[in-house]
């Protein structure tokens, strides 16, 4: 028996109008075909994302959002991404991130809810939410869920990453603490998100690689790495994510300093959770852009 | 007669509720107000925002989520938590915490500490914008990012006033000080008593290999020949089980009799008990420096103390 996931993948593929679109998506899509099969994983960097004042600039955003999931597809533009991925139908929540001082860029949010929309779906569908998923209606009859959120080490979880993006779908947060949450893949289990997640954006603008203090935040360990990652495959996407921070420690501390706790939530996300790859050789990396400084 | 034993006891029971509760809260009120009093309504352009916000163990998740999990290693008791608004200024946010003891204060410090600063307090760390010192039980944190000129100077003169309230000064944890200072870099000393930061500078392993447990003291620090670990438990039978679990996990074998051994990285190691304690050395790139660095550790710190009487 066929996943629902799987379904609605395979649905995507079959009701898109152009049958090699249909082709090259179908081996695109990860967890579709053999287990073995890689996990497609975009990156796009952009030498000019950030303005003078230091915030991206909405139209280079738009054009990386664009070029990263036409990549993912191989399909000959966005559009036509978009609208295979959505139908009008679909009750779309996209889970943003709002954490004080590194929140998902607005120009991010407005980029998303602008391409959803422009797929047909009806405005009272569609929501962005992160803190408050649990009670949004449109999150609570959600069809479709895209996950955007920017990577950061965090003080316990190691990384925030776009698995750890759904603790707030939880009734009790804390419950996934234990062993430095290394079950958040179970989140993903649950039935408001399970099979929902059609896209993942990790956004590396200005990750965070190190952390201090209660809130774990100092520009001082931020730097503009001006990317983007995509991918269908939320473990294959949070581990590129990882790999890039992990060669910065290396550049920043002049060691091989580990990521600390280490974020094994995202090896348990593959191998309890089966959420996707973990292991960066069933990660298939596209690159294209800025290659100044891309660390991987 | 029944019935009056019974409600004798209810109301008993209530009683020393109501008088428990009361004694609690007037030790929080106390802790708040202390600081409180010292704390400005304005700083040049920021004013105090209302109310100000104190947590306790069990909601320290409602501040800082997965954050807590951090300082509920280190001993957490209370939280004073104050933010400071100005317009279209970032924030400035304090976050003032009574983490019971020096020892777990200090300890938090140097979770994060990158070089060794007294500007303020006990020991100190500036990062663009954000200060943090510890005194005596108090871990202290001044946050405004992104920082200006303006903001730098209201986040010094918090600290300074923060600390104008905390008259005594603590003691250092006694582990410290049995730690070889040759060839020893200080900032780099962290000092835990959860497993998940024995991985700090080195991965060691995802699981609790030496057994460690809040009852089990520390420290982590780099030499110029590596990474030395001395941790000092609370009986010398659970120094015993630890080091013979570790050494048969982590090297594979048994006993490796404190000789070094060379990892799957090319790095050596190599471990030994002594009392209560286990003393190691990672992520040396000769087999020299192991033998080295663990023969002056183990001296050194038997010198300094021998077995370690402390109570935990």
């Amino acid at each position: 028996m066929k996943k629902n996931s799987e379904i609605k993948r395979r649905e995507f593929i079959t009701r898109s109008s152009s049958a090699l679109l249909g082709s090259m998506l179908y081996s695109s899509l990860p967890g579709v075909l053999q287990a073995a099969d890689k996990s497609k994983v975009v990156l796009v960097r952009k030498a000019d994302l950030h303005s003078d004042n230091g915030e991206p600039r909405p139209e280079a955003v738009n054009e990386m959002i664009d070029e990263a999931v036409t990549a993912l597809v191989d399909a000959s533009d966005a559009d036509q991404f978009w609208t295979g991925l959505i139908k009008p139908e679909d009750i779309v929540g996209i889970k943003t991130n709002v954490v004080w001082y590194l929140p998902t860029p607005e120009t991010v949010n407005d980029a998303l809810l602008d391409r959803v929309k422009k797929t047909g779906v009806k405005t009272e569908n569609i929501a962005l939410d992160d803190r408050g998923v649990r009670g949004n209606p449109v999150f609570q009859k959600a069809t479709k869920l895209i996950n955007v959120r920017p990577l950061r080490t965090h003080h316990w979880s190691g990384v925030g990453s776009l698995i750890k993006n759904y603790i707030m779908f939880s009734d009790h947060p804390p419950d996934y603490h234990p062993d430095s949450c290394a079950d958040l893949g179970k989140l993903w289990h649950l039935p408001q998100v399970k099979d929902k997640t059609c896209l993942n954006l990790l956004i590396m603008f200005r990750p965070l690689f190190h952390g201090v203090g209660p809130h774990h935040y100092n520009p001082k360990y931020t730097w503009a790495y001006n990317g983007l990652l995509a991918g269908f495959d939320p473990v294959a996407v949070d581990s590129i994510g990882v790999e890039i921070l992990r060669a910065k420690r290396q550049d920043y501390f002049g060691e091989n300093r580990p990521i600390n706790p280490p974020p094994k939530h995202i090896a348990y996300a593959d191998s309890r959770y089966h959420l996707g790859n973990a292991s960066l050789d069933r990660v298939d990396l596209v690159t294209s852009g800025w290659n100044e400084g891309r660390l991987i | 007669m029944k019935n009056s034993v019974k409600n004798f006891l209810i109301y008993g029971l209530f009683a020393l509720l109501y008088l428990h509760n009361a004694d609690s809260n007037a030790q929080n009120s106390k802790f708040t107000e202390k600081f409180l009093s010292v704390l400005p309504t304005e700083i040049q352009s920021w004013r105090l925002s209302s109310p100000t916000d104190s947590y306790l163990p069990d909601n320290l998740y409602d501040y800082i989520d997965g954050g807590a999990e951090l300082y509920l290693s280190y001993g957490f008791r209370e939280l004073l938590s104050v933010t400071y608004e100005a317009g279209g200024a970032p924030p400035i946010r304090v976050d003032i915490f009574d983490m019971g003891d020096s020892q777990n204060a200090f300890g938090l410090f140097t979770h994060s500490r990158e070089t060794v600063e007294a500007d303020i307090g006990q020991g100190s760390q500036y990062f663009m914008g954000l200060l943090l010192f510890w005194k005596d039980r108090y871990f202290v944190s001044v946050l405004c990012s992104p920082e200006s000129d303006s903001s730098r100077q209201a986040v010094w003169d918090l600290g300074r006033r923060i600390e104008s309230a905390i008259i005594q000064k603590g003691k250092v944890p006694g582990l410290i000080n049995r730690l070889l200072p040759q060839d020893l870099d200080p900032a780099s000393i962290k000092y835990f008593k959860h497993p998940v930061w024995l991985n700090t500078y080195y991965f060691i392993s995802n699981e609790n290999l030496l057994q460690i447990d809040q009852e089990t003291e520390c420290v982590l620090a780099r030499y110029e020949q590596g990474l030395a670990l001395i941790v000092v438990y609370a009986e010398e039978t659970k120094a015993r089980s630890a080091f013979e679990n570790f050494t048969q996990k982590y090297y594979l074998q048994a006993d490796h009799g404190g000789e070094p051994v060379q990892l799957p990285d090319g790095r050596w190691g190599a471990s030994r008990i002594t009392g209560s304690s286990v003393i190691a050395v990672f992520d040396a790139r000769e087999r020299e420096h192991v033998n080295t660095l663990i023969d002056r550790l183990e001296k050194y710190f038997t010198e300094h103390g021998g077995r370690h009487e402390k109570k935990f």
